[in-house]
Parts: structure tokens; sequence; C-alpha cells
């Protein structure tokens, strides 16, 4: 197996040995495991296939990604089904739907990677509360011996996970979605990995788009406007351990009016709320609605729309939703 | 690799090639390499499907047959006589890694995972010891994707998806998960939804 060689590394090789220098000190516990997964697809050049399954549906698809200290570039190209075909740079994340003949671009916000929120979270135990982390010992994907983790809910407002990871990487080469009956919702596996020193630039980058394509750009960050200003939302009752990370008015890519979007987490899984006030012709989710693990819900709120969204079961997305209150601003 | 050449390999792969298109495929395995790293990845793929990957590692594994078989002393007499071209011994190399393929699956375990080299086509199917029983219930739950929305619906969801990927602190949104939901299929609908275009077309909730 090849490893960079430059100090992107540093972290990793700190997350791995610094542990060992303190021998009372526990090196291999199910949230030192998440944390050096964590450092691993941050840190690492990874290119393979891997497929995405839920019920009878398989998708495969082909990732190349590049570490760096921005955030990294990836690209990744669907082998099965409709033809996608997803570029994620610095700035933004470019969707080539050729299906549809349309592209979708969206701002990246590099500084809300899932690494950024778990470690504190893990070392304060508040998931603790919720979640119960197990070590399930050995398995082997891809051709790479793992470490298997387990973490479970501990109510039915949050799913299960199983992890997969290089034993000696720590990278995420299998995950397993569990719904509260133990029932896989959905599960990601890599079926052939490498770890390139070096990902070109040439496999980085997108198909040349075709004349004709609609782009549907997000555009530049919105300032909110005068009735939006006017406006904040509160959720009145929120599934324990869930709390307001974030809230703030912006444009959606494809949606014509602005959006005030609210992220509530619980420091492993998060859920968005999308409150729009609208005119527009075309319809809207009224109720809940599922792809895979993805679960929403959508309401009015007088003359106001709310979609809620999240890798979250129905019950809390409906709950949120339901819970969901506007709060005239003085 | 154009795409018809890869459904041929994914045919192939699942025993429903035909015939005549099976023998010119198995030419073009013994000269491309690419074309064989490409079966094993859809037998792979299959493997993986049905209830995941075995403990063993497939990476050149059709090489590593074929290079068996041609050391074989059936496959060097008929190569002797005439009978089996160059190409017909990669030929008959490839068909034995296909049927041996599943039984190595799912029935190899080496702490390496790796066949040793220039072991005998016998050496490489010996599943004496059980497999691991593997840790969890592999049933899937049945769910289908957006269900039952008008497109616009669909459509608006999908942005939501893409826009909350790129806010969300989920464990498995972080590497390969965030663009799966970019696609829209399904139609089994779990709990119908409703659908409106104005506040006052449907019950308020």
């Amino acid at each position: 197996m090849k490893r960079r060689g430059n100090w992107l590394w540093l972290p990793l090789w700190t997350a791995l040995f610094m542990p060992a220098a303190f021998a009372s000190a526990p090196t291999n516990t199910p949230e030192i495991w998440l944390q050096r997964m964590n450092l691993a697809l941050r840190n690492l050049n990874y290119e393979g296939t891997f497929v995405y399954i839920r019920a009878d549906h398989l998708e495969t698809m082909h990732i190349a990604h590049r570490a760096d200290d921005k955030g990294g570039i990836e690209r990744l190209i669907s082998l099965t089904g409709p033809k996608r075909e997803v570029i994620r740079d610095h700035q933004e994340v470019k969707c080539i739907l050729p299906e549809s003949h349309s592209v979708l671009v969206e701002r990246r916000y590099t500084t809300t990677y899932f690494p950024a929120v778990m470690p504190a979270a893990m070392h304060a135990g508040a998931l603790a509360a919720h979640y119960t982390f197990k070590d399930l010992g050995e398995g082997r994907i891809a051709g790479y011996k793992c470490h298997i983790i387990s973490i479970e809910p501990r109510d039915g407002y949050r799913y299960g996970y199983r992890l997969w990871l290089d034993a000696r990487t720590a990278m995420l080469l299998r995950s397993d979605l569990l719904a509260e009956d133990g029932q896989t919702v959905e599960r990601v596996m890599f079926t052939s990995l490498a770890y390139p020193k070096h990902i070109p630039s040439a496999a980085l980058k997108a198909t040349e788009i075709e004349p004709g394509y609609t782009w549907n750009s997000q555009g530049d960050p919105e300032k909110p406007r005068s009735n939006d200003k006017s406006v904040s939302w509160k959720a009145t009752r929120l599934p324990p351990g869930f709390a307001l990370a974030r809230s703030d008015v912006q444009r959606v890519a494809g949606v014509a009016h602005p959006v005030r979007h609210l992220v509530y987490s619980d420091g492993l899984t998060s859920v968005s709320v999308f409150a729009q006030a609208t005119a527009s012709a075309h319809k809207f989710l009224i109720g809940p609605s599922h792809m895979g693990a993805v679960n929403a819900f959508g309401r009015w709120v007088g003359d106001r729309h709310i979609t809620v969204i999240g890798e979250v079961p129905l019950a809390t997305v409906e709950l949120i939703a339901e819970s969901m209150q506007p709060e005239q601003n003085p | 690799m154009t795409e018809k050449l890869r459904e041929q390999i994914s045919t192939l792969a699942d025993d429903e090639l035909p015939e005549g298109e099976h023998e010119l495929l198995v030419r073009r395995f013994a000269a491309e390499k690419a074309l064989r790293v490409c079966w094993e990845r859809y037998h792979l793929i299959g493997e993986a499907m049905r209830e995941g990957l075995a403990p063993v590692d497939m990476r050149d594994f059709a090489d590593r047959v074929m290079t068996v078989l041609m050391r074989e002393p059936a496959a060097q007499a008929a190569g002797r006589t005439g009978n089996f071209t160059r190409f017909s011994r990669a030929a008959a190399g490839l068909a034995v890694a296909a049927s041996v393929a599943v039984v190595a699956i799912v029935g190899l375990r080496h702490d390496t995972g790796y066949v040793p080299q220039g072991a005998a086509p016998s050496e490489i199917v010996p599943p004496t010891a059980p497999l691991q029983a593997m840790p969890v219930s592999y049933g899937m739950v049945s769910n289908a994707a957006w269900n039952g929305n008008a497109p616009d619906v669909q459509a608006e969801l999908r942005n939501y998806v893409i826009n909350h990927n790129e806010f969300a602190t989920s464990l498995t949104r972080q590497s390969m998960l965030p663009y799966m939901y970019i696609n829209t299929d399904g139609t089994h609908p779990q709990r119908r939804p409703q659908e409106s275009q104005h506040p006052g077309d449907q019950d308020k909730r």
C-alpha cells in the first residue's frame, strides 16, 4: 500500500502513534478509531470503485479523491444507472446530469467537515448519552483487513452505524446504516480501492459539458431581505440531544427564492430545515417522503413552506417539522 | 473501454453471454489486462450486491488462475497438439477462473487474502475453515426514492439534499455518500405524500 509522503500525513501519524506513547491511554477504542477515520478521510489520496445498496437498488460509482490543506478535490462518476458526474473542488460542488441536460452548482462549505464536530462532542461525552459505541473486531473489505465499529442509537430518533475501517489507514471501506430494528437501510462499500501517492489533475477534471445544458447555480450568498429578516424560526420540540447548529438565509441551487436554512445536530448526524416564503406555482412536499436513509417532511406554516430533511428516521423529521414556528423579530 | 464492452463483461460475469460473443470476448481478455480487471470488479460487485465481499483479495485473480492453468499438463499438451491456440488456452483459463471465482469468494479465507502464486486450481478452492460469521443481519428494509412525488418536488428535494450535505455533520456523508441522492427513481410509496401548490390548496398543517 502506498502512502503520501508529504506533510499532510502529520496529523494522521500523530493520531496513529501519539496514543501509544502513553501506556495508560486506550489506543484502540471505537472513539479513537473514529477519530482516525476522520483524519484518513481528510488526509488520504484514494481512488476506487464502491457500491451503494438500498433495498433492491444498486449503484456503482468510481471516486478519485486528492487530499490537500484546503479540503481536497474529488470526482465521482456513476458506472451504473443514470449517468452522473460530481466534481467537488475548493469552491463548489458541480453535479453534471447528462440525462436531464442539466448542471447543478452549489457553493462548498469546507468548514463543516464532520471531523470538526465529532472529536469535541465525543470528548465531552455528549454522544454517549444517545449512542453506544462497540468494537466488533476484525473483518475484510476489498482485500484490506478491517476493524469493525458499531454505533448503536439509544432511541428511535437516529440511525445506527456499522463501519468497516482499514486496519492500517482507518479509511472508511464499508458503512452500513441500520434502522432501529437492526435492518440495513443502506450500505456503501468499496469493491476496489488504492491509495495513490499522486492523483493526477486529469483524473479530477470534469467531462466537457455540451452546449444547451441548463445550469442551476446557487449564486452569491444571499443577503437577507427585509421580510426574511423579520422572521426567524424555532423548533418548539426537538429529539433528545439535538441542538441548533446553524441558521442563515441563503440561495439553494434550483430554488427560485431565498430560503431560511437551519441545521440541527446531535453531533453525529444532522437535520436541515428549509423555510421559504413563496408564491411559486410549482408543487411542494406535504407530509413524508424518503430516499434511502434520507427522510423528508414538508408542511405549510402560514404562507411559508417548511421542508425538513436529514439522514434520520421519519419520526425525527416529522417531530421537527411539526414543531417549527416562526418568530417575529421586534 | 466502450460501454458495450462493459455490458458484455457484465453479462459474462452473470454467465449469460451468448456462446459466440463469449469466445470473442475471452480472446480480448487474454490480450487486455484492463478487461480482466473489469471482469474481476464486476464479480466483486455482484457478490457485494448479494451478500458482501468475502475475505479474499480478488485483485489479479483472473491473472493468477490463468497463470496456474497455463502450467497445467493438460493445457500444455493441448498446446502441443495445436488444438489450443494461445488464445484458447487463455480462454480456458478464464473460464475456469470464472467458475472458481464464486467458490473462491465464498470459501476462501487466508490471513493474507492472496492465493499463492503457482498454486494448482485444486489448491485455490479449499474452504476448509468455516466462514467467519457476519455480525449483522443484512436484510434490507423496503424503501423507495422520493416516493410518489411530482418531478418538481423531487427536484427541490434533490437540491435541498445537496445543500444539506454541504452543511451536514453526518457520519457517512463525509466520504462517498453525499451524491447518491441526486438520482431519483422508485415508485413504491411508503406513506404516499401529498403535494400542494399553494398554502390554501391543502390542509394547513
